[in-house]
């Protein structure tokens, strides 16, 4: 079996696609420390290295389909009557692969972390400063930022102070509310004459605590294992690689949904509330895996516990689609 | 029926879309024999090739064949962007190989059709006479019991040619599938004519 997994390797991960592959994981681990708030979590570098399994899945679903129809059913039948060596070899080569490059960005995350962290002192990001007379303005041109995050700037006044308490220039810092963390605009009156220097202004986020880079890419893996064995059953059963792919992906998207924004019925046009009571419907009918795909930024991480039937189920529905995807191609 | 009689056909009646191509066919072949099959287009020979390979079911009668079975179609298809030693290491594993074993298996086979300079070429870049030894080292691999040839001489050249009598000669036992006039009589222990098959 070892043997025909080394070979499937071969099939699957053409030179170039493996050395794209080895990019795409030093990239998501520069990408993850980017310069953005909230970028630098592991989060992050969980959804981009997500990718990889998903490309995968597309390149096997491939490699089985051109299999199906260069007379691998003949060859199945004629040298493996149970029918069951290629199928596995396939899944495992596909699972064995993901495996590999995630452990590869997990040591790469380490070697770096190890370099950036130790200080334990908050980061500190940009802000853009404007103002209309007393009220300041600071700005943080991005996405939201995490409602943990406290705002620091340096002020300083034009004329001299009337007392030499005030002093020429002080130092102002302040935690920000849960509207501003939405909205990323930190509004201040600021004493009369005060100005805040650009340069001087900066968001601080703290490093946060939170699920381990292991753990969630442990998480991943089980997550897009039953995926991939569904997606080798559909293209088995004669589904077109493309379609079983997208077919299998949108279904590990469905479990994994959360519904995190209710809007009422006023808001929602007649066909798009059957949409959506579909789909929450469906989703109420698969294992709630959300938190086995947890990716974003870091504070906005499912914090949801992943229940151990819902893992069961998903791992039951893997193994199934697994034994059942071990069957020699339909034939055509 | 002979007692050691590796391929043997009982009463085999083909049929395909609904239309009987051969009935009541006997054939038994032992080891070290070769059989021909002689047919002219649409007579059936790729039906009764694959109905032996066990493709499909015999419309009435029986085939009685051994485990390991080798099969060259006559419209041999492959991964076109595997590699040659690649893709027969993969198939002899698939039977059930180990891996030492099978490697060796893949470069005698590919030797066995001269195709050794070829072995790390991708099947794609091949010309149809290097696919056409591909297919019929693909059917030699792991030296299987029976051969089941469908019309083997097909795009070969007369190395091909040659090389393929020899392996014929070394073979436990071959059924070949021609048309008629396109040779492979003076190889063969007996011969089957389903042109005459058909019209009884």
């Amino acid at each position: 079996m070892m043997a025909l997994i080394q070979a499937t390797v071969r099939e699957i991960l053409s030179p170039w696609s493996a050395i794209l592959f080895l990019f795409w994981v030093f990239l998501s681990g520069h990408l993850s420390f980017g310069p953005l708030p909230g970028a630098e979590s592991l989060g992050s570098l969980a959804a981009f290295l997500s990718l990889i399994p998903i490309v995968l899945l597309f390149q096997a679903c491939r490699m089985v389909e051109h299999r199906g129809r260069e007379a691998w059913r003949f060859e199945e039948e004629l040298r493996d009557p149970r029918g069951f060596r290629m199928p596995f070899a396939e899944w495992a080569t596909t699972a064995f692969l993901v495996a590999l490059l995630f452990l590869l960005a997990m040591l790469l995350h380490n070697k770096e972390a190890e370099k950036r962290r130790g200080t334990g002192k908050p980061v500190s990001y940009p802000l853009f400063v404007s103002h209309q007379d007393d009220t300041w303005e600071l700005q943080h041109l991005g996405a939201a930022i995490p409602n943990t995050a406290t705002v620091s700037a340096l002020l300083t006044w034009e004329t001299a102070p009337k007392t030499d308490a005030e002093g020429f220039a002080k130092t102002w810092e302040r935690a920000i509310t849960s509207e501003e963390a939405l909205t990323g605009i930190i509004r201040e009156k600021l004493p009369q004459g005060a100005v805040v220097h650009p340069e001087f202004a900066r968001l601080l986020i703290s490093p946060q605590s939170g699920p381990s880079l292991a753990r969630l890419l442990f998480g991943q893996f089980f997550f897009f294992l039953p995926l991939l064995s569904l997606a080798f059953l559909l293209v088995r059963r004669g589904v077109r690689a493309e379609l079983a792919a997208i077919g299998s992906l949108s279904l590990g998207g469905l479990a994994a949904w959360q519904p995190t924004v209710v809007l009422s019925r006023e808001q929602l046009s007649g066909f798009e509330a059957a949409l959506v009571q579909t789909l929450q419907w469906a989703n109420g009918l698969l294992p709630d895996v959300g938190p086995l795909f947890a990716v974003g930024r870091h504070y906005l991480l499912s914090t949801t516990q992943l229940q151990i039937q819902s893992m069961i189920a998903w791992i039951f529905l893997g193994l199934l689609a697994c034994v059942l995807s071990s069957h020699r191609f339909r034939k055509r | 029926m002979p007692q050691d009689s590796i391929l043997s056909l009982n009463q085999l009646c083909l049929k395909r879309g609904g239309r009987v191509l051969a009935q009541d066919l006997e054939l038994s072949l032992g080891g070290g024999e070769a059989g021909l099959v002689l047919g002219s287009n649409g007579s059936g020979k790729t039906t009764l090739s694959e109905t032996i390979c066990g493709f499909l079911k015999p419309h009435a009668g029986s085939v009685t064949k051994p485990k390991q079975l080798g099969w060259a179609s006559q419209d041999p298809r492959f991964p076109l962007r595997s590699r040659c030693h690649n893709y027969l290491f993969q198939l002899a594993v698939l039977g059930g190989s180990p891996s030492k074993i099978a490697k060796l298996e893949a470069d005698t086979a590919l030797a066995r059709f001269g195709l050794d300079e070829y072995a790390k070429r991708t099947i794609g870049s091949l010309s149809r006479g290097w696919q056409q030894r591909l297919n019929l080292a693909r059917a030699w691999l792991g030296s299987p019991q029976l051969l089941v040839l469908d019309e083997p001489r097909t795009a070969l050249d007369p190395l091909g040619t040659e090389l393929l009598t020899h392996a014929i000669s070394g073979a436990s036992c071959v059924l070949i599938l021609a048309p008629p006039g396109t040779g492979g009589e003076e190889l063969a222990s007996c011969c089957l004519n389903l042109d005459e098959a058909s019209q009884s």
